[in-house]
């Protein structure tokens, strides 16, 4: 209504001028211009409410939107799908329950904080109760300080407080008697493990085929089953009022950069083509390869974030094919390891049964100050951490007979991301070998985000290149757009480049999905701007 | 044109946001004014 917003600044013109010749000199003109202003204020104050009140009711009526039920109901289908295909693949019993996830943490955390490694310890006893397991205080039984500290603090758990005083005087007094107490118990975790373990083997086994009974699908069946939905929900979350809006609101996507002209310019950037010249069939044909370009570029920039573990991976299978060729021993280091541990295992517990303490209650503080008994429990304690050695020897040997079992050179990138992402332990080591400064923290949020990935994402590039394919995924991925129009060169695949496409190739794919909700670019300016004014 | 009389329903959304922008201006120009007069009063008195 450009002939009304003309006649209001007219009108406020005119107004103006009115205050700025009417005479000031004088008492009486004084008077008159504090009166002609006063008049003033009351109505354009009373025209200002008027347009507020406007204003807030469009940008009510605007963002009065909520997110498509579809999508929870979606995302709740594919958790199930999820833990139906986690039950049923191929790791062992022993990453299913995650403990892999667990005696990791448990041998990191309390060099930080005491109450995450008391969580973890919880944890660990939940997780062999869900496969059947009840354990308590009484299986930590490979030292008197193992079975101490875990009969306070489930005791404690029990009573809903594993971080009470209790539980950190204990930790205090059985600390300075044995700083190697958390060492103790990282041993006797996996040692339960070891004692249940075909127990809980034969739990998971009974899972697949409950499951592959109601699901009434193979495994790839149900793997592609859960793809589709991702697909359907991704498809749904990108056109989604609510969620558009979060995003404008969160300051993920910037409005600016959402103005048509800058549009038109990245259009004409990617494609040399004038958006406003192409017709309707050229146009919905180049944004379907906008699109899928989009999705490509952001499996490969999340590829090349995590490719250090592909690294890592292809690394070992390179050393060990090496050492295949050398070793012509009849044992596998796997088998050594196993027989290290029971041997080990056997001692620890001969050199308990010394000391007299019977895994009933509590060990005999009066034993402990025994000269005797002292050097058999140094002796005792010495074993354990040997052990602990040899356990973490055989969590690299695990990776490494995985790694040889099932890849080779028809294996895919994402393959090898699998295997990778399945070993928690080896994971956090690479992760470390990439990133010397990350926190606990971080380091526990990247392996979450990496295995994240894995799960959650629809892939099209990386499930079908070959470890064994010679060309750059870079120029694959470029060769292939290339052929349908598109601008892309090996430049803009560069490490300093790569960011700036990505954003580009967003903003347009975002730009078009917009389009498609209810909202115009015009609408979500109009928002972002009285959200500020109105400080919602 | 009364200024208390714009039917505002007949505004786009950027026009609204543009004529509350000026109209707020101008009360700000008004409340200067109104001050400076008023301490122009104060003195004459």
């Amino acid at each position: 209504m450009k002939e009304l917003v003309e006649s209001i600044e007219k009108q406020i013109d005119v107004d103006k001028e009115v205050i700025t010749i009417l005479p000031r000199k004088g008492i009486k003109a004084i008077k008159t211009l504090l009166g002609t202003i006063k008049e003033m204020q009351e109505k354009y104050e009373y025209a200002n409410q008027l347009l507020l009140k406007d204003i807030e009711e469009r940008y009510n009526e605007l963002t009065d939107v909520e997110e498509n039920e579809e999508i929870s109901k979606l995302e709740e289908e594919i958790l199930k799908l999820d833990v139906a295909i986690k039950n049923t693949d191929t790791r062992s019993s022993f990453e299913k329950m995650r403990l892999d996830k667990i005696v990791y943490n448990v041998n990191g955390y309390y060099k930080s904080n005491l109450e995450r490694l008391n969580k973890e310890l919880i944890n660990c006893v939940k997780q062999f109760e869900m496969v059947g397991i009840k354990i308590s205080a009484n299986d930590f039984n490979i030292s008197e300080y193992a079975q101490e500290y875990m009969g306070i603090l489930l005791q404690e758990a029990y009573n809903g407080n594993i971080n009470s005083d209790k539980v950190k005087d204990t930790f205090e007094k059985i600390y300075w008697k044995c700083s190697e107490v958390v060492s103790h118990l990282y041993v006797n975790i996996r040692l339960i493990y070891d004692k249940y373990e075909n127990d809980i083997d034969r739990y998971y086994q009974y899972k697949i085929e409950t499951t592959e009974k109601q699901l009434n699908s193979t495994s790839e069946q149900v793997e592609e089953t859960k793809m589709s939905l991702i697909r359907r929900k991704n498809k749904i979350e990108e056109i989604d009022n609510k969620l558009i809006l979060n995003k404008f609101y969160s300051g993920l996507l910037n409005i600016n950069d959402y103005k048509e002209n800058n549009y038109e310019k990245i259009y004409l950037d990617l494609t040399s083509k004038n958006v406003k010249e192409l017709s309707e069939e050229e146009k919905n044909e180049m944004d379907e390869n906008i699109e899928k370009l989009n999705d490509n570029l952001t499996e490969y920039s999340k590829y090349m974030e995590y490719k250090f573990l592909l690294d890592g991976v292809l690394k070992i299978r390179e050393d060990e094919l090496k050492a295949q060729q050398k070793s012509k021993d009849k044992k596998t280091n796997y088998e050594v390891l196993k027989d290290e541990i029971r041997k080990i295992t056997a001692d620890i517990f001969k050199l308990n049964n010394k000391l007299g303490k019977v895994s009933k209650g509590f060990f005999g503080i009066k034993a402990l100050n025994d000269k005797k008994n002292s050097s058999i429990i140094l002796e005792r304690n010495d074993l354990i951490l040997e052990l602990k050695k040899v356990y973490m020897k055989l969590d690299d040997e695990i990776v490494k007979r995985a790694i040889m079992k099932n890849i080779d050179e028809t294996s895919s990138i994402l393959d090898v991301l699998k295997i990778a992402s399945y070993y928690y332990g080896f994971m956090a080591k690479e992760i470390i070998k990439k990133y010397p400064e990350i926190t606990d923290k971080e380091l526990g949020e990247m392996a979450k985000n990496i295995r994240d990935f894995i799960t959650f994402s629809v892939f099209s590039v990386i499930n079908h290149i070959k470890i064994s394919d010679k060309k750059e995924l870079s120029i694959i991925i470029k060769d292939r757009y290339k052929l349908f129009g598109m601008q892309l060169s090996k430049e803009n695949f560069q490490e300093e480049n790569i960011d700036d496409l990505v954003k580009k190739v967003k903003i347009v794919n975002n730009y078009n999905n917009i389009l498609k909700s209810k909202f115009s670019i015009k609408d979500l300016e109009y928002i972002i701007t009285t959200k500020e004014m109105l400080k919602r | 044109m009364e200024i208390k009389d714009i039917d505002v329903s007949k505004l786009e959304n950027e026009e609204l946001l543009n004529v509350q922008k000026q109209i707020q201006n101008f009360l700000k120009f008004l409340d200067s004014e109104y001050e400076n007069i008023k301490k122009q009063e104060e003195e004459n008195s």
